[in-house]
């Protein structure tokens, strides 16, 4: 080994809390970042087998009276790729404790995995006579193990399954996304449940998306033509988002960049001051015929020695860590992440960013060291580096009203200016997160419960072909029903992305519309629309504005534009906002793909068991009417909602967690320099008569300096990033409109003083302890 | 017949800036070290000695004049440059021995050989050179020792050792024994003198007149200029 590796290796071992503090920020970014990245990459490769494109169908198309002739007339249609029947049957599923879940069957003809949307058993076997298999994430609505048995409910009653296996079906979503299970049975098995006699389905795979409306218009005509009749559609296509996982893994990318840049700063800081406290070695090595690559190469082999350690040890933390944090995930949205295996990007980026961001942060400061004159580093020798500042700025000690260890301390903040500004930063920035972080959460929370109160139902109901009005009045007639009105939705593609189109009733009690401007429905109106804010910030449409849409399966039509509301369901996550028009407009438009009727219903008495009792007697009425309802309550939707948002905020906090860690090291490592740089200042302070308490609140002063510092510069960045971040969620994620609260800066100054304490605590008690013999005997 | 010269000194001028005034720090020295002296710089506090010394190192370079090391000029060379020279041709001893605290004696031999870039000693005999000048300078049972481990008069010894490692011609030294015991500061001009037997210059800046004294020529400063120019040695061999 070369002297200089030797030296490198030795200047690791002499100060050795302060390499165990380089490690330990290089660690925590390295970690942070790998943690993020293999989460990401492991949740995503998940997801992407459940939001798989390449073998799902692109639109399924609900039929009446279709047959083998009809599928082979779709699969000649330009831009189709694949085509199949299918049978399904929407039932609900009866759990023990008497709640409902909605359950989609789906059979086949034959018992092998599907051309489109195959599916593969992870346990058991494939359904027999009376036997179903469980998709596996229906787990995050009801857990059911196999050779359970359940209770199934259709058009032709009640009837027991056996859970056969559970399985996984390319590109189909968590069932935690809309509460809505699936799950395969034999054809027999589903058209005995039904009572169908044929496949109501037909699924289709295009060979290009973009091609999407005239493709659906095609097939539309190709199928009628065949004799059978479509009865509604579905779609997957999207062609304008990818729906909202990129945003969701975008969020972790800027988080993982943040805690990237603090710990960048952190190393180029403890850089700076380890090239400032060898300043005099530096001087005596180029007396002896070092030359700048000389110096250059034995500081970054000393950090290159750290950036080892700290970056194997990072890997190490931030794989576990990452693979824990995406086990996590997945107990929340129920995923398979499959065998346990480690994506090697993720890895080999921790590791190039672990050794080539502290060589790279080293570099410049170990450049301008070594650059600097042989006259310039022997001045100091022989004399302690002193570093005053004028005092000019802190009038304190010519007015006596606060001690001299107490000046002492709020001085040292600006005795080294450039390691004072990356502190700073680095606890800003930390500080800011926070801030970010707390908006983004109350901001999230609070739209939500705006959208609750805006929409402001108890229970939603949708019946399969029923008679509207006749519900309507039966649902009326209910006792606890404050109001039951019809609703109507679809999702229809513009030129602005994709539009949330609603029918409601134009005397409407619970949407409580907010206008911003022009007027609510008069009445009936046919060819009226009121459209939210953010689809108005898209379009640039005006009231008096016309829109024109188009179903994929009918004809156009053209609203004109009454008013504007405030609206932010649907204005993110790949929605470009929400038209609204009344239910007549509506159903008319789409009556020939939507056969569901749906209503809206507020109850008199709000409580949960009040509304589970009108669940229960609206269930009781409908089925007297041989109707199946499906029947969703608020509170399911804020168990879902949440259960989502959880995610969000889990990722969120761990984010800003790491980077407060970062900050806390960045401190610590700060204070332990100013410790051992003023070994000899504290040594005079012992031989003058002074106290642990005396030394302590010098440097507590110091830190407290720093904290408050960062509180009000963080106070004053922090606002305008959490607005950006909390917009960057809405473009990116969900609909979201910032809210403010004061308290996000009690938070951030909670958050401060606890990155103060956990940093100084050491190094305060350290300097505090420090015993005058051992400062005296100090090299 | 005139012995030969290692470094001639020129009209060196220093000057500096401060407060909007211009302060000078030397005036118009000029004078010849010879090869194989013992020359000593000395004068009171302020007058200009350790400028005087960094300006023959290279480590500060003059207003005005010229140094001529071995008939050639310095003046010109980059910081790199002149560290290389410096690593080759001149050996620094500081009066608080500037050793690297964390290598051991020998290790900070070593370190200068390597940054040298030893032309003299290739690198398999680097390990026997830093012994025979651990050796040579009466320290190697401390070989082993860090700079902490040692006492003033062994760190210094270690310096020495160490400005010796490339076998450079000229041992420039300031205030050697300023922070040594007398008994300490005794050894290491012994040690000048066993250094200048065997053929090396060695020019050093003291305060001790004594020490002064025991020099084969003597420059004595006031207020950056020459106030006396003599031969001590001479004037003691004379008055023998």
């Amino acid at each position: 080994m070369s002297v200089l590796m030797k030296k490198a290796w030795a200047d690791i071992m002499r100060r050795k809390i302060r390499s165990l503090l380089v490690v330990l920020g290089i660690m925590i970014g390295v970690a942070g970042l790998t943690a993020i990245n293999i989460t990401n990459s492991v949740i995503y490769s998940a997801l992407q087998y459940s939001s798989n494109e390449a073998a799902a169908s692109n639109a399924e198309f609900r039929v009446i009276s279709a047959n083998e002739q009809t599928l082979n007339s779709v699969k000649q249609v330009a831009n189709i790729k694949a085509a199949q029947l299918a049978y399904t049957y929407n039932v609900k599923w009866t759990l023990p404790s008497g709640s409902i879940i909605p359950l989609q069957i789906i059979a086949y003809a034959t018992d092998s995995s599907p051309q489109l949307n195959p599916y593969q058993i992870t346990s058991g076997t494939f359904p027999g006579s009376n036997q179903i298999m469980l998709e596996s994430s229906d787990a995050t609505l009801a857990p059911a193990n196999i050779g359970e048995k359940i209770t199934l409910s259709g058009a032709n009653g009640s009837v027991q399954f056996t859970v056969s296996g559970l399985t996984r079906t390319l590109g189909l979503g968590s069932a935690a996304i809309d509460g809505s299970a699936t799950a395969y049975t034999s054809a027999a098995d589903i058209m005995m449940l039904s009572g169908m006699t044929a496949p109501n389905e037909i699924e289709v795979q295009f060979t290009n998306v973009q091609n999407y409306t005239q493709t659906m218009r095609s097939v539309s005509q190709i199928i009628r033509a065949s004799g059978a009749v479509i009865t509604g559609y579905s779609s997957s296509v999207n062609p304008y988002d990818a729906g909202p996982l990129p945003g969701l893994f975008n969020l972790m990318r800027v988080l993982a960049a943040i805690t990237l840049l603090v710990t960048i700063g952190l190393i180029i800081s403890m850089i700076s001051t380890l090239i400032q406290e060898q300043k005099t070695i530096i001087g005596a090595m180029k007396t002896i015929g070092a030359v700048k690559t000389d110096i250059i190469r034995g500081y970054l082999a000393t950090v290159g020695l750290l950036a080892m350690v700290g970056t194997v040890l990072g890997l190490i933390l931030g794989i576990a860590g990452g693979y824990e944090f995406a086990q996590f995930i997945t107990t929340l949205i129920i995923l398979d992440l499959g065998p346990f295996q480690i994506p090697w990007q993720p890895v080999l980026l921790g590791a190039i960013i672990g050794l080539a961001a502290p060589l790279a942060a080293a570099f410049f400061p170990a450049w301008f060291g070594a650059s600097m004159t042989v006259k310039a580093a022997v001045s100091q020798i022989g004399s302690e580096i002193s570093g005053a500042v004028s005092g000019k700025w802190w009038p304190a000690q010519s007015v006596g009203k606060v001690s001299q260890t107490a000046s002492m301390g709020v001085q040292s903040i600006l005795r080294r200016k450039g390691r004072a500004l990356l502190t700073i930063a680095s606890l800003v920035i930390s500080a800011a997160a926070f801030i970010a972080v707390e908006s983004s959460v109350i901001s999230v929370n609070a739209s939500v419960n705006a959208l609750y109160s805006l929409y402001n139902y108890d229970l939603v109901v949708t019946v399969p072909s029923a008679n509207t009005a006749g519900v309507l009045t039966s649902l009326q007639n209910l006792p606890n029903v404050r109001y039951a009105e019809t609703y109507n939705t679809d999702s229809l593609y513009s030129k602005w992305g994709l539009i949330s189109v609603r029918g409601l009733q134009f005397d409407t009690h619970i949407y409580n519309y907010q206008l911003v401007s022009g007027r609510w429905f008069n009445g009936p109106e046919l060819h009226s629309a009121i459209i939210s804010e953010s689809l108005q910030a898209k379009s640039h449409l005006r009231i008096g504005d016309s829109i024109t849409l188009a179903l994929p399966t009918g004809d156009p039509q053209t609203w004109t534009i009454v008013g504007v509301v405030h609206d932010i369901s649907s204005s993110g996550g790949g929605y470009s906002g929400v038209m609204i028009t009344t239910i007549q407009s509506l159903q008319l438009f789409n009556a020939s793909s939507v056969s569901d009727s749906s209503f809206m219903i507020q109850a008199v008495h709000r409580s949960p068991a009040a509304i589970s009792a009108l669940q229960s007697a609206i269930t009781q009425t409908l089925a007297s009417q041989k109707l199946s309802p499906t029947i969703f309550t608020i509170q399911q939707e804020k168990q879902r909602d949440a259960a989502q948002f959880q995610i969000l905020f889990a990722i969120l906090y761990v984010s800003a967690g790491i980077i407060a860690f970062t900050g806390i090291f960045g401190l610590a490592n700060t204070l332990t320099t100013e410790v051992l740089e003023r070994r000899r200042e504290i040594g005079v302070l012992r031989a003058m008569g002074g106290s642990s308490r005396d030394i302590a609140v010098l440097f507590l002063t110091e830190n407290t300096g720093y904290i408050l510092l960062s509180w009000l510069i963080s106070g004053l960045i922090g606002l305008p990033l959490a607005i950006v971040f909390v917009q960057f969620i809405n473009d990116t994620l969900v609909g979201v409109s910032f809210t403010f609260s004061p308290l996000i800066f009690l938070v951030s100054f909670i958050v401060l003083i606890a990155i103060g304490v956990f940093a100084g605590i050491g190094p305060v008690f350290a300097a505090s302890r420090m015993r005058l013999a051992d400062i005296l005997r100090y090299e | 017949m005139q012995p030969e010269s290692i470094i001639h000194a020129e009209h060196l001028t220093k000057s500096i800036h401060s407060n909007g005034l211009d302060v000078s720090i030397l005036c118009d020295i000029s004078f010849t070290v010879p090869q194989s002296s013992l020359f000593a710089i000395t004068g009171p506090s302020g007058s200009g000695k350790t400028t005087l010394l960094n300006m023959l190192t290279g480590i500060d370079r003059p207003t005005s004049g010229k140094i001529f090391f071995a008939n050639t000029e310095i003046r010109g060379k980059s910081e790199d440059a002149l560290s290389r020279w410096r690593g080759k041709h001149v050996g620094v001893v500081f009066q608080f021995f500037q050793l690297i605290p964390t290598l051991t004696a020998k290790e900070n031999i070593l370190l200068a050989l390597e940054l040298g870039k030893s032309g003299a000693f290739p690198r398999r005999s680097w390990s026997q050179r830093a012994d025979e000048l651990l050796e040579l300078t009466g320290i190697a049972e401390q070989k082993n020792k860090l700079p902490s481990q040692m006492s003033g008069g062994q760190q210094q010894r270690t310096a020495i050792a160490r400005a010796l490692a490339n076998d450079p011609p000229l041992l420039v030294a300031d205030e050697p024994t300023g922070n040594l015991d007398s008994h300490a500061a005794e050894s290491i001009f012994a040690l000048f003198q066993q250094l200048q037997l065997r053929g090396k210059t060695i020019i050093y800046v003291t305060h001790d007149h004594a020490l002064a004294q025991r020099s084969n020529y003597m420059l004595r400063l006031l207020d950056g200029a020459i106030a006396e120019a003599t031969e001590p040695a001479m004037e003691g061999a004379n008055e023998q």
